[in-house]
């Protein structure tokens, strides 16, 4: 049984290695994706010593900085650069998409706009040109171009009832089929990625990259196996060679292109998100709803002065050993804060309900879970990117509660303005130290997909087994 | 004029041809509904920021007169917002909308850093990109007239009834022509159906520019014709035309658009734009530490319309010399800036020129700057921005400046944004973009029609 797959996958090869089709397609393909991840990488070792330049630029000026009043220190703010993950130049998910540089100052949390690159990426509506995307999108059509006619052919020559009558089945024929188209795509990843090795290998690597990498090269190579199947299976299932080739660019169509675009822009009617101007209006509003600092009767900050007036055993605020003023700026900071981290959740709320449309229609779409995982193996999925805003708006928040607690203790309420802490305590604060989320943590996201995945690998095989000896 | 209604007959009965055409249509008329849903959502938005912007005017109105100390601070509290208004196309032609903040707000302090704000937005869904009619236009009607046309000759060849056809007539080329011609006119009459459904359905209007992008997208669908005409004219089989076809269309809709964002952000350093707010933050804040009566001498010599203001400064602290300054550290990042726009617009005309080579990159050009949402409209935003926050700056500098109390009526004159779209024609060009790139087939239709018969 197996001997004859082994045979029937040999022939193809051979068949496939002599004919036109692979000769011009996996060359150009080869070349094409080679070229794009030389130049992505390169761009990517460009962007990541730029960021990391602007880091230390940041951090130096942060350092030089004359002596300032506290709060004159939290305005001038700091800036934080998020360096992309190493294995972009292969999968660059979110990145082209999204500003990559963060402003950090006291009452506000920026995301600047700043992308890598200023160049539009609305022109790529087929998806963003990439070793991912031709892996993902465009390699599926050459095993379409391959072997739409790997059965419809043999049908409609009659060489299938000749190998029927030497005692082969249809079910070995499609095995063997598969197993041909599989090396195929294999010899094509194969190539790619040790291209890609050794791009890695030029820059500093970590363990978890190679891991990273590693599972990369195995969604992709299911991947192309879930599509060998499919086409091998239409091939069968159709009467003619046409039929077959139609069928298949139809479902490539909608399962790649027209279902993954309808799913966003269906939940995206479905769950409207609030444009920045009205975001930016909600918070303020919320964050006046629970107090205003610059209200002095205000009822919040009133009763919060009682509090501490309380706590310290004094009856007015000159009277405290802290600087009232530093105090309030704090628990305004607090508020502020607070408030927008839940309005932001709110935003990212609905988002997830968006996704979580989308990943029903997933289902259906082999494409969106692989691209998923994709991005998430290659760390360059919408969760890493909020991940780091996130911790940057922690960071923050803790850097602006220092200042705060400076202005509290080290200037005196009475002319607070003219006064300036030292140079050397705004330098001793800490610098941000982003730890991103590693595999483990984001098994929860990798599940779900790679099961449905399975399910569908399992129902391909399960109809190939399935398929009956019909010769015309 | 029998044999027109013989093919139609024909193609009636075709079922595949009937399912293609119905479900293209159904497609369009969702996506022209969701578009205006979209559109009817931004305009919503803006009302929500026009009241509060309204409500909390009317807050500070109910102190007045307000003296210079109090509008200085109302200043520095009071967004004004700003708004790219979206043309009734953009309900159809999403263009590059989504990738800068459309509607924002701005305050009187330094600009620059206020314009860096991101739009919201579902980040995972970015690179996956939404479905709007531009997309089926521009990236699936070529499919559909592939499905329509390409096997014409190919499948009447397998029927057995193209020998017999062509036996009847003389001149068998002419009568293909024919049948393409049948039923690239029904496609053509389904497309003028759907933009007749966009005026019903949206706010468009039958004006000029509806009549300019019907006349551009049948150009286009020609071109494509024409290039499904080239294939058959090869006389191959039914695959080999659909493998050349689709191969076609990858070039010119991912390879070409992709190697030219290649090329577009080759001609860039990555980030560089940030040192613009590094900048400004860094003259914003200095300031603070240095001598700010001689700055603010300095600018009233670089400001000669402030020039009769009181020149001592109060103590301890004076708007005046806040927003001067905060002006500085916009002029000073002016050059930047304008590179940062340089290399914005340089960026749009590079993947333009590329578009010469593309028909569908011609055709997506050439909808985003009819819908007025391409690149050349966000700057355009942009730069209108600048300009009304100088309004702005003047308007409010006059109380600050020359000590005057801000009054009820002061209030109902504070300059407001109103969004000019770019007017700039470009039909002709995308015209004869496409025309060139049909010709370029017709060429080698010719070419290949005579060696067919030698």
């Amino acid at each position: 049984m197996m001997k004859t797959i082994i045979e029937i996958a040999r022939h193809e090869l051979i068949t496939q290695w002599r004919s036109q089709t692979l000769k011009i397609l996996l060359p150009l393909l080869l070349v094409l994706t080679s070229l794009i991840a030389f130049s992505h990488w390169q761009q990517q070792q460009d962007f990541i010593e730029a960021q990391t330049i602007w880091q230390q630029q940041n951090d130096a000026k942060w350092e030089a900085q004359p002596d300032r009043h506290p709060h004159r220190a939290a305005h001038y703010g700091t800036m934080v650069f998020r360096i992309i993950s190493p294995l972009s130049f292969i999968d660059s998910g979110v990145n082209p998409f999204v500003g990559n540089a963060l402003f950090l100052e006291a009452h506000r949390q920026n995301s600047s706009s700043f992308k890598q690159y200023v160049s539009s990426t609305a022109y790529m509506g087929l998806g963003y040109l990439s070793g991912a995307t031709i892996i993902l999108v465009i390699w599926p059509l050459v095993l379409i171009a391959l072997a739409f006619n790997s059965v419809s052919g043999e049908r409609g020559q009659g060489t299938l009832r000749q190998l029927v009558s030497q005692g082969i089945s249809v079910k070995q024929l499609l095995f063997g089929k598969t197993l041909a188209y599989l090396a195929i795509s294999l010899i094509f990843l194969l190539v790619i990625f040790a291209i890609a090795i050794g791009f890695m290998l030029l820059s500093h690597v970590h363990g978890s990259d190679v891991l990273r990498m590693g599972l990369m090269f195995v969604l992709y190579l299911f991947y192309c196996l879930l599509w060998t199947v499919t086409v091998v299976l239409f091939s069968n299932w159709c009467r003619t060679n046409q039929q077959s080739l139609s069928a298949l660019l139809l479902f490539w169509l909608l399962t790649v292109i027209v279902m993954p675009k309808m799913a966003n822009t269906v939940a995206e009617m479905q769950y409207p998100m609030p444009d920045r101007a009205v975001f930016d209006i909600q918070t303020a509003q919320e964050i006046a709803k629970v107090g205003d600092s610059h209200n002095p009767d205000d009822p919040h900050f009133t009763e919060f002065r009682e509090k501490v007036l309380a706590e310290y055993g004094v009856s007015r605020v000159e009277d405290l050993p802290v600087n009232w003023r530093g105090v309030v700026m704090q628990e305004g900071e607090r508020i502020t804060s607070e408030v927008f981290t839940q309005q932001y959740e709110k935003l990212m709320q609905i988002a997830e309900q968006q996704n979580q449309l989308v990943s029903h229609v997933a289902w259906f779409s082999p494409y969106l879970l692989a691209n998923k995982l994709s991005s998430i193996f290659a760390a360059t999925n919408a969760g890493s990117f909020l991940h780091y805003e996130n911790a940057a708006e922690q960071f923050r928040f803790n850097f602006i509660k220092q200042l705060n607690q400076m202005h509290a203790e080290q200037i005196d309420h009475a002319h607070d303005r003219e006064q300036k802490v030292s140079n050397e305590h705004l330098a001793n604060l800490q610098q941000f130290d982003y730890q991103s989320p590693t595999l483990q943590d984001e098994l929860n996201l990798i599940y779900l997909p790679l099961l449905i995945l399975l399910g569908w690998l399992f129902i391909g095989v399960l109809l190939l087994s399935r398929s009956r000896n019909e010769v015309d | 004029m029998r044999f027109i209604q013989f093919e139609l007959r024909l193609l009636w009965q075709n079922k595949l041809f009937k399912w293609l055409m119905a479900a293209y249509l159904l497609a369009a008329l969702l996506a022209i509904i969701w578009g205006q849903i979209g559109l009817q959502r931004e305009y919503q938005q803006r009302a929500i920021s026009e009241a509060n912007y309204q409500a909390e005017l009317a807050d500070y109105k109910k102190d007045a007169p307000l003296a210079p100390y109090d509008s200085g601070y109302m200043s520095y509290y009071q967004f004004h917002p700003v708004w790219q208004k979206p043309s009734a196309w953009s309900a159809l032609i999403h263009g590059e909308r989504s990738e800068a903040a459309s509607h924002t707000r701005v305050r009187l302090l330094g600009l620059q850093s206020q314009l860096s704000n991101t739009a919201t937005g579902n980040i995972a869904a970015m690179p996956i990109g939404k479905l709007d009619l531009s997309f089926i236009w521009i990236y699936l009607m070529p499919l559909l007239i592939a499905a329509l046309s390409l096997n014409l000759l190919a499948e009447e060849k397998a029927s057995g009834r193209w020998s017999l056809l062509a036996s009847q007539v003389a001149n068998s080329g002419l009568l293909l022509t024919k049948k393409m011609l049948i039923a690239a006119g029904l496609l053509a009459v389904v497309n003028i159906v759907i933009l007749l459904a966009a005026v019903v359905l949206t706010d468009i209007s039958l004006d000029g520019l509806w009549w300019q992008i019907a006349a551009v997208l049948l150009t286009y669908q020609l071109c494509w014709f024409l290039i499904t005409g080239w294939i058959i004219s090869l006389q191959r089989t039914a695959i080999f035309n659909s493998l050349l076809f689709i191969s076609l269309w990858i070039v010119f809709a991912f390879v070409l658009p992709g190697l030219a964002y290649l090329y577009q952000t080759q001609q860039q350093q990555p980030a560089e734009h940030v040192s613009m707010l590094f900048d400004q933050r860094e003259y914003m804040h200095g300031s603070w530490d240095k001598d700010k009566q001689a700055d603010f001498d300095a600018y009233l010599q670089d400001y000669p319309q402030w020039q009769t203001t009181e020149p001592i400064l109060q103590q301890p602290f004076d708007w005046r010399w806040y927003y001067a300054m905060q002006h500085m550290s916009d002029v000073i990042v002016a050059d930047a800036v304008a590179q940062f726009r340089e290399s914005r617009v340089n960026s749009y005309q590079i993947g333009n020129q590329v578009a010469w080579l593309s028909p569908l990159m011609r055709l997506q050009y050439s909808m985003n700057h009819f819908a007025d949402t391409d690149m050349l409209a966000s700057q355009a935003f942009l730069d209108q921005i600048g300009d009304y926050h100088q309004q702005l700056r003047e308007y409010f500098f006059n109380f600050y400046f020359f000590d005057k109390p801000f009054t009820e009526t002061d209030f109902a004159n504070i300059p407001v944004f109103e969004y000019q779209p770019v007017m700039q024609s470009h039909t002709l060009k995308s015209l004869i973009n496409l025309v060139l790139i049909g010709l370029f087939f017709v060429g080698l239709i010719m070419l290949q029609t005579r060696r067919n018969r030698g």
